[in-house]
């Protein structure tokens, strides 16, 4: 039985969802670009309208204007200008753009942490005031959720009429396809471009305005969110405006209707986490479902690997001294360095998925959180499983964990680029919505290390460190590593040589997950307590942004990377690591090997010129005279 | 015994019928050639052959074996070996590693044997000797990606020979090749047929097939049929063509 109140109030829910979507739609088609960063949009733009409204006290009148006609927009435009189109311009594949993108959410996230912290507020202004609606039958509808409804219905049709029935959309359709015979042909690319983020960056930050004061304002709260209405772009194909619009509404009214079913027990948590998180349920439904997107752009090939760098002898020294300094450490110091260890393991399972498989996978944080509530369950005899010793839990944790690596890597056999991002998104989201943020799983756990001892417990990080370090170790250079690699750059070659590409897909899933869900454990561990909030699905982004920042390909990158992040996060104010990392990550399409890269390059560069015989003519690529100095 | 048979093969793609009950026999000793226009289906027969399409209907036996509901990578392991057109070497390893990797993977993937993995002399003695005979030598230690068109396919070739096939797949294997370099391989398939292995290509080129070829049958229409210019004689007649 559909109650007409429930449906009208679903409606305003799916109408912001849908001015969501329409955003990350609308840049998609005129750019190629799926801007996971429309969350991030989306968050700031709020912020900026609360701070015009509740701190310096503008009238709305003159802050609405101001929030989503100049800084959404502009967003959109500087995004477009200062990343995208130097992107464009060497014809990045889809995999760096979508790179691109999280590096600049995690940066959108990093600026408004820092002005405004991570704190969330409740008193986010309404773009609309409330108010009953008389509809013809009896039935009221909200004056603001009536409001949604209409701008989203209009923004859906008006944006299928551009695309379809005027010039302005056939140019978008003529870029996206093949810019550069649109190029030749006349088209300014750059133009359409500009226009598709000014426009996907306005819709995202009328959808933030919308969103904030029935959620809650935080940097991390409202762009999970934002992320969540993915949904209806997947369930369009990335396509159709239309469709998008009626799936947003569809999903909105389904879960407000849900709340009239009423179970017992454990059927009714269930079921009010299916019905709250209907978004992410039709998420991870729908790219299961839907196993090829209409994807744009020139290929989802992974371009985030490359040629996996041995460690200098030099480092390894220097790196046993350097994990082996927080032994003299204070006690406080000590508990801030135990992070360092566990965090390294994830970034190294995130190198061995990325930077030597070629695999995207936004879902790190998925398996370090379920690594982690195993081992605390097998380790107290929580949640129904049987108590076992500490080392045992965090083994049976690690296999765990492992064990969902493998079951999730399936839908990786048949998707690449774009659509296994969003999918390891999902997983990861759906780990965090059903079991992390669940009473069931979560109360009454006893955290505790899996050693006594502070020095004991970061001795046994270490040693799991040194143990992730050999499986990686073997899974880049070795003969398994070369199957690896083979499979990564050419599956029907790998093919051709006798690798069963299915099954070493399925196995780097396995290993990296199980590698996250040690990390995960660990960090826990360090940190005392299960903290949902830290392995929730942002955190999965901002280490995976954090490790191509570092260098996909450096084992060393990763270590190094772990233990700065931890050092920022203890010392400078919260979200420091997070707007340097952003900030990084929007060079990556100069530097498409990260940090390691450049410093591979310096040290090479150095070694030229020792090299180089000052009465020989110098045999120096252009590149390498500029990074000199020196002239022809 | 014939090395490769295909039995009834057809393949439709909507309601386009791109191959229609083709049959074909690729003898040991023999270089075995298809040719056809562009669109006559060639790709997809060789798709079909090397596992990397499933056919609606047919069989492939190799060796007498039925491999029809075999994976590519499983026919690979069995001695179907393809090289394909659109480059499929592996431009992040070097040359030798691309070898390398066509050795260690003539059995089954295992997560024990992928730890365990060392490398015999054997191995190394193979690679060396094939990289001889193709003129790889000089460039082992190079990452395939730095390396230009025609020393790709002759890398893609390597990695099919340092396997010891039995039937040797190719798509178009001298696209991208000057003059010489297609002389050179197609002496090398002549030499391949002659040590007993099935060499079985896939060529737009007439002259080319008709200079190296000992069969040749057309695709057209979905089906194949003998070209009439098929002899070993017309072969030594053709040479000077490529």
């Amino acid at each position: 039985m559909i109650a007409i109140d429930l449906a009208l109030a679903g409606v305003a829910v799916g109408a912001v969802a849908a001015l969501a979507g329409l955003g990350v739609l609308v840049t998609y088609r005129t750019t190629g670009v799926f801007n996971l960063a429309s969350g991030g949009m989306a968050m700031l733009v709020a912020y900026v309208f609360w701070q015009l409204v509740r701190v310096w006290h503008w009238p709305i009148a003159l802050a609405a204007p101001l929030a989503l006609l100049v800084v959404g927009p502009g967003l959109g435009l500087a995004a477009e200008w200062a990343i995208f189109r130097p992107l464009r311009r060497r014809r990045a594949s889809t995999s760096e753009t979508l790179v691109a993108s999280v590096g600049l959410l995690v940066l959108l996230l990093g600026l408004a942490a820092e002005i405004w912290g991570l704190q969330a507020r409740q008193d986010a202004p309404t773009l609309v005031p409330s108010g009953p609606v008389d509809l013809p039958g009896g039935a009221t509808i909200d004056q603001s959720s009536l409001t949604q409804l209409l701008i989203a219905v209009v923004a859906g049709l008006a944006l299928t009429f551009v695309a379809k029935r005027t010039r302005a959309g056939l140019l978008a359709r003529a870029v996206v396809d093949e810019r550069s015979l649109a190029l030749l042909s006349g088209v300014r690319a750059d133009r359409v471009a500009a226009a598709g983020w000014a426009l996907g960056g306005g819709l995202a930050g009328l959808a933030g305005v919308l969103l904030a004061p029935s959620t809650q304002l935080s940097p991390y709260g409202l762009t999970l969110v934002v992320l969540e209405t993915l949904a209806v772009v997947v369930v369009a194909k990335l396509v159709s405006a239309v469709i998008a619009v009626a799936a947003a509404l569809g999903i909105g009214v389904a879960q407000a209707e849900l709340q009239q079913i009423q179970l017992h027990g454990t059927a009714q948590t269930i079921f009010g986490s299916v019905q709250s998180n209907l978004f992410v349920v039709a998420l991870l439904a729908a790219l299961l479902l839907i196993p090829r997107l209409a994807e744009t752009g020139v290929g989802a090939v992974a371009a985030v690997a490359r040629r996996p760098q041995r460690w200098p002898r030099w480092s390894i020294p220097l790196a046993a001294a350097f994990l082996a300094s927080p032994l003299i450490f204070p006690q406080a110091d000590l508990r801030t360095a135990q992070q360092v260890p566990a965090l390294a393991l994830i970034f190294l399972s995130l190198m061995l998925l990325s930077g030597v498989a070629g695999q995207i996978s936004l879902g790190a944080a998925g398996y370090g959180g379920v690594g982690a509530l195993l081992t605390a369950d097998f380790a107290s005899g929580g949640a129904g499983f049987p108590t076992v010793p500490g080392p045992l839990a965090l083994i049976l944790g690690t296999l765990g964990a492992g064990l969902l690596g493998l079951i999730t890597g399936y839908p990786a056999l048949r998707r690449s680029g774009l659509a296994l991002a969003l999918t390891t998104l999902a997983v990861g989201t759906v780990a965090s919505r059903f079991v992390f943020e669940q009473p069931t799983f979560t109360t009454g756990l006893n955290i505790r290390t899996v050693v006594r001892g502070d020095r004991t417990f970061y001795l046994v990080e270490v040693l799991c460190l040194l143990i992730g370090l050999g499986v990686v170790e073997l899974l880049t250079h070795g003969p398994a590593g070369r199957a690896l690699r083979a499979a990564r750059d050419s599956p029907d070659g790998a093919r051709a040589a006798g690798i069963d590409v299915r099954a070493v897909t399925l196995a780097t899933f396995a290993v990296s997950a199980a590698l996250a869900g040690l990390g995960g454990s660990l960090l826990v561990q360090a940190a005392g307590a299960f903290d949902s909030g830290a392995v929730d699905p942002l955190h999965g982004l901002l280490w995976f942004t954090t490790v191509l920042v570092a260098g996909a390909d450096s084992a060393v990158a990763a270590i190094v990377a772990a233990a700065l992040t931890i050092l920022i996060d203890a010392v400078a104010v919260p979200g420091t690591s997070l707007l340097i990392v952003g900030l990084l990550a929007t060079l990556l399409g100069r530097l498409p090997r990260g940090i390691a890269g450049l410093a591979d390059q310096l040290a090479e560069a150095l070694r030229r010129r020792r090299l180089t015989n000052p009465d020989e003519p110098r045999r120096l690529t252009a590149a390498g005279r500029r990074m000199l100095g020196v002239g022809r | 015994m014939s090395a490769l048979i295909a039995q009834q093969l057809s393949k439709s793609y909507g309601g386009l019928r791109v191959l229609d009950g083709v049959n074909l026999t690729a003898e040991a000793g023999q270089v075995t050639a298809l040719i056809g226009s562009n669109g006559a289906g060639k790709t997809t027969l060789f798709r079909c052959l090397a596992g990397s399409l499933r056919p609606d209907s047919g069989r492939v036996l190799l060796s007498d074996r039925d491999v029809t509901r075999l994976s590519a990578d499983a026919r690979s392991r069995r001695g179907l070996v393809p090289t394909y057109q659109v480059g499929s070497v592996f431009q992040t390893l070097t040359v030798r590693e691309n070898l390398l990797v066509a050795v260690e993977n003539r059995r089954r993937f295992s997560p024990l044997r992928a730890f365990a993995g060392s490398l015999g002399h054997v191995v190394t003695e193979r690679v060396d000797e094939v990289s001889d005979r193709l003129g790889l030598s000089e460039v082992m230690s190079t990452p395939a990606g730095e390396l230009p068109t025609g020393i790709l396919r002759l890398v893609e070739l390597a990695r099919a020979l340092v396997t010891d096939p039995l039937v040797l797949l190719l798509d178009e294997p001298v696209s991208g090749l000057d003059r010489h370099q297609a002389q050179a391989v197609a002496e090398l398939l002549r030499r391949l047929a002659a040590s007993g292995k099935a060499v079985l290509l896939i060529e737009h080129d007439p002259k080319f097939v008709s200079s190296v070829a000992d069969e040749v049958y057309e695709l057209g229409g979905g089906t194949l049929r003998p070209w009439p210019a098929s002899t070993s004689a017309n072969r030594a007649t053709n040479e000077h063509l490529i």
